[in-house]
């Protein structure tokens, strides 16, 4: 059996929500306030931008990354210096050579 | 301030990538030179710019080894006029005739030197491959003498002043 609804039996409120107008004026500050709140979500928008950036460089500058990063910089380094010193060598032979076989190239004693 | 600290982080990892690149480079360009000339005799260059074989580069030394001792004479005698040069200047000044006379014969030294070495140059160039002895040649020309390959074969034209 159920139990009995207070409100069907409570003639007085009955009668009181009937004569209730609802008020059709906004509520004071009110454009202020939606202004305000667009404002707030606007940031929080950018902020969340801002987040993912940061999370981004962070994922990143992991441990992992920076010593793969590294050890291809390292190989880099090594092999463009690799190929300059074959060239420098190339050049420095020559330069010998010519020393030798060009007395006005010959440094003086 | 919490977004600068990776953004510094990402610039220190920079920082060290340029500075661990150049010392790899600097290292790695010294030992490799440094190895490759270790033990390298004077006619290696030849050898290696000029892609010579063995009986080749046999050919090329026996022409070197009898080349050498002419060269070595005649620079030490180039030396030995520079230094009787600069005695001079020091002591006659620039006008005397002593400088002119030292400077005429130092003239006639460097026409003998250069006549030596245009005529090895020639034998040299004759022992490699005709392609390799034509590239030989031209390198030698502009090195020692200064003569641009573009300028090789254009002569004097008849009709054309030249000053």
């Amino acid at each position: 059996m159920n139990p009995p609804n207070p409100l069907e039996d409570d003639a007085g409120l009955r009668s009181a929500l009937k004569e209730a107008h609802p008020s059709s004026s906004l509520p004071p500050r009110f454009q202020e306030g939606v202004w305000s709140r667009i404002d707030r979500a606007e940031r929080q928008e950018s902020a969340r931008g801002a987040n993912g950036l940061e999370s981004w460089l962070a994922r990143l500058l992991r441990p992992a990354w920076i010593s793969a990063g590294l050890a291809g910089v390292m190989l880099a380094g090594v092999w463009v210096g690799i190929r300059d010193g074959d060239s420098r060598a190339l050049q420095e032979g020559r330069s010998r050579y010519l020393a030798v076989v060009s007395p006005m190239h010959r440094p003086a004693p | 301030m919490s977004s600068s600290t990776p953004i510094r982080s990402l610039l220190g990892a920079l920082l060290l990538g340029v500075l661990v690149f150049g010392a790899c480079f600097l290292a790695g360009s010294r030992l490799r030179s440094a190895a490759t000339l270790r033990g390298q005799d004077e006619l290696e260059w030849l050898r290696t710019e000029f892609h010579l074989s063995g009986p080749e580069m046999d050919r090329i030394r026996k022409l070197h080894d009898g080349y050498r001792p002419g060269c070595d004479a005649l620079c030490a005698r180039v030396h030995a006029k520079n230094r009787e040069l600069e005695s001079a200047l020091r002591q006659h000044g620039p006008g005397s005739g002593e400088v002119e006379r030292i400077l005429v014969e130092s003239a006639s030294l460097r026409v003998e030197c250069q006549m030596g070495m245009l005529r090895h140059f020639q034998e040299i160039a004759g022992s490699m491959p005709s392609a390799q002895g034509k590239r030989y040649l031209e390198e030698m020309e502009r090195l020692t003498v200064g003569l641009h390959p573009a300028d090789r074969g254009k002569g004097v034209h008849p009709g054309h002043d030249h000053p």
